[in-house]
């Protein structure tokens, strides 16, 4: 069996890589029939390896339409086999994934459904890391910077370097006053998903970058006896951000509400852009209770941590990030 | 501007009087995330776009005219436990990733392919890395990684490669399970012992080893602190 499957490859590789287009499309065709009667005969492994490797060729050939078409394909073949997440079966999709030239518009749904089937089928319901970690890396690359930091943020412990190096070149763009804003895209999205290790590390490498290329830039370590933070005198939302990262570590009410009175008048000044993460931060890592309103994603935000769905009781402990006594895994 | 680093001063001051509830590096469990899309902070209207910038080369569009391919011969070699070195002949380094290369060794040398972990420069690489981001561009014409297989030789022949055809799919039977029915000597030596007598086992060090090289990333470290842990052990 899986020498006639072989050999149907083999020809039909043959075929894309030395064929006119008009082949191409046929052996796409052909290839869909193939599959169509391995998938019916629930021939998963043969259903796969004939749409994993012909969707391939087509897009080493530059046939992204007809390749980009067997690879969603065969991601819908992993959902009806219910195929687990693993590193094969994350390789394979990924190799597809890089063929893709990123004009190609069937690459976008194709990423939706291979993150869609990782979240049914892995142990991450938002996603598998590692995918997001890809697919954030590769939009960095084309500075597609909002659909980066979507999955960027739920990538892996290398996303954070990932992310910060795609803020810096953003913040390039800017004036140069702006520094706290695009460090914020990194950091506060980090501590929306809990995760105080990113968010430290991209506050860490947004400002040694900055300091690094700005030796003219006013910086001071200000440090007393168990902590230290680097004050930028020109950049106060980018201070805010430091000490905010501090804070969190400390978790009382007071050192927040201090923080935000201190800096209101240059948070006022975004227009609002960080008053939702803020009050979401407020709650989740100082206990305080965000303004009574029902809302969708404070219901979502909530959900997060445990928290019963619904939202608008204050302070529901549950929600709170906490440190809890697990060992890391093995990664 | 001063005010900023009074502000700061007295801050930190205050910090320091109150206990810390959470580690700097925390992280919650990615397990619990909710399935919906993460939270990340709107455009301001005065932010600028960036220039878009179209991938330069599509990786492996190599047949279309102009596009350089850009392949490299690549050697994996592994200096003990078992020796390896096997030549992977010339892979295209920007569309090759480190899981594929895992999956050449785990077949050449029919291993699981989750005991295979690859090394350059001494460090652990990730699977999803292509090897062009790994090496870089200009490491001259040939690539040489490490490559550390975990249970060293007692794991050899348990690949379910052996006599199956070279195209053994993913999920085949067989290739996650592990030790299982290995014929290797040492994998049933390491079965049959319990307690003090597998710390006499040098199985048990090269799995330790391989542990920690898995959990510091640094293969210099974790020979040492190996080599700590066996001789405080051997002259207790």
């Amino acid at each position: 069996m899986s020498t006639k499957i072989d050999r149907i490859i083999a020809r039909l590789q043959k075929r894309i890589a030395e064929g006119a287009e008009g082949e191409q499309y046929e052996a796409q065709q052909e290839t869909r029939l193939v599959a169509a009667r391995y998938i019916k005969a629930e021939n998963w492994p043969a259903a796969i390896d004939i749409l994993a490797n012909v969707s391939q060729a087509l897009l080493r050939a530059g046939q992204g339409g007809s390749g980009g078409d067997l690879a969603v394909l065969l991601v819908d073949v992993y959902r009806q086999a219910g195929i687990k997440v693993d590193a094969a079966s994350k390789g394979r999709l990924l190799a597809c994934l890089r063929l893709f030239d990123s004009e190609e518009p069937t690459r976008k749904k194709f990423i939706k459904e291979m993150i869609e089937w990782s979240k049914k089928l892995g142990e991450y319901p938002a996603g598998d890391p590692e995918l997001h970690h890809v697919v954030g890396s590769l939009y960095a690359e084309e500075h597609e910077a909002e659909e980066a930091e979507r999955h960027l943020v739920l990538g892996t412990k290398e996303s954070p370097e990932v992310l910060v190096r795609l803020e810096y070149k953003w913040y390039k763009q800017d004036e140069p006053h702006t520094a706290g804003l695009y460090a914020a895209r990194a950091v506060l999205p980090y501590l929306l998903t809990g995760n105080v290790r990113a968010a430290n590390a991209s506050y860490r490498a947004f400002a040694s970058t900055l300091s690094g290329e700005n030796k003219s830039l006013s910086v001071q370590d200000v440090s007393s006896q168990a902590s230290d933070v680097r004050i930028f005198p020109s950049l106060p939302l980018l201070n805010f951000l430091g000490l905010l990262l501090l804070a969190v570590q400390k978790g009382t009410p007071d050192l927040f509400r201090q923080l935000k009175t201190k800096y209101s008048s240059h948070i006022a000044e975004l227009g609002g852009a960080w008053d939702m993460a803020l009050e979401m931060i407020a709650e989740m890592y100082f206990g305080i209770p965000r303004p009574r309103q029902s809302n969708p994603l404070f219901d979502m935000m909530g959900s997060l941590f445990g928290g019963a769905p619904g939202g608008g009781a204050p302070s529901r402990p549950s929600r709170r990030v906490e440190a809890a006594p697990t060992a890391e895994g093995l990664d | 501007m001063a005010t900023e680093i009074a502000f700061a001063k007295a801050f930190l001051a205050q910090l320091d009087s109150k206990p810390t509830k959470l580690a700097p590096d925390h992280v919650e469990d990615a397990r619990g995330y909710p399935p919906t899309t993460p939270y990340t902070l709107p455009r301001l209207p005065s932010q600028p776009c960036l220039p878009p910038r179209k991938k330069s080369i599509p990786t492996g569009t190599e047949n279309k005219k102009g596009g350089g391919t850009t392949t490299k011969k690549v050697v994996v070699k592994s200096a003990r436990n078992p020796p390896l070195s096997i030549s992977l002949g010339e892979l295209d380094i920007k569309s090759t990733s480190v899981l594929d290369v895992k999956m050449k060794v785990a077949e050449e040398a029919d291993v699981p392919v989750d005991k295979v972990k690859v090394l350059w420069n001494k460090k652990l690489v990730g699977d999803t890395k292509v090897i062009g981001d790994v090496v870089g561009e200009d490491e001259g014409e040939e690539v040489e990684f490490g490559v550390m297989i975990l249970g060293g030789a007692g794991v050899l022949g348990t690949g379910g490669f052996g006599s199956r055809g070279k195209k053994g799919d993913g999920e085949g039977e067989g290739r996650g399970e592990k030790g299982g029915e290995g014929d290797g000597g040492k994998n049933v030596v390491a079965q049959g012992l319990a307690g003090e007598k597998v710390l006499d086992t040098e199985a048990f060090w090269e799995d330790l080893n391989g542990f920690l090289q898995q959990r510091v990333r640094d293969a210099g470290v974790a020979e040492r602190v190996t080599g700590v842990f066996r001789g405080a052990w051997e002259g207790r």
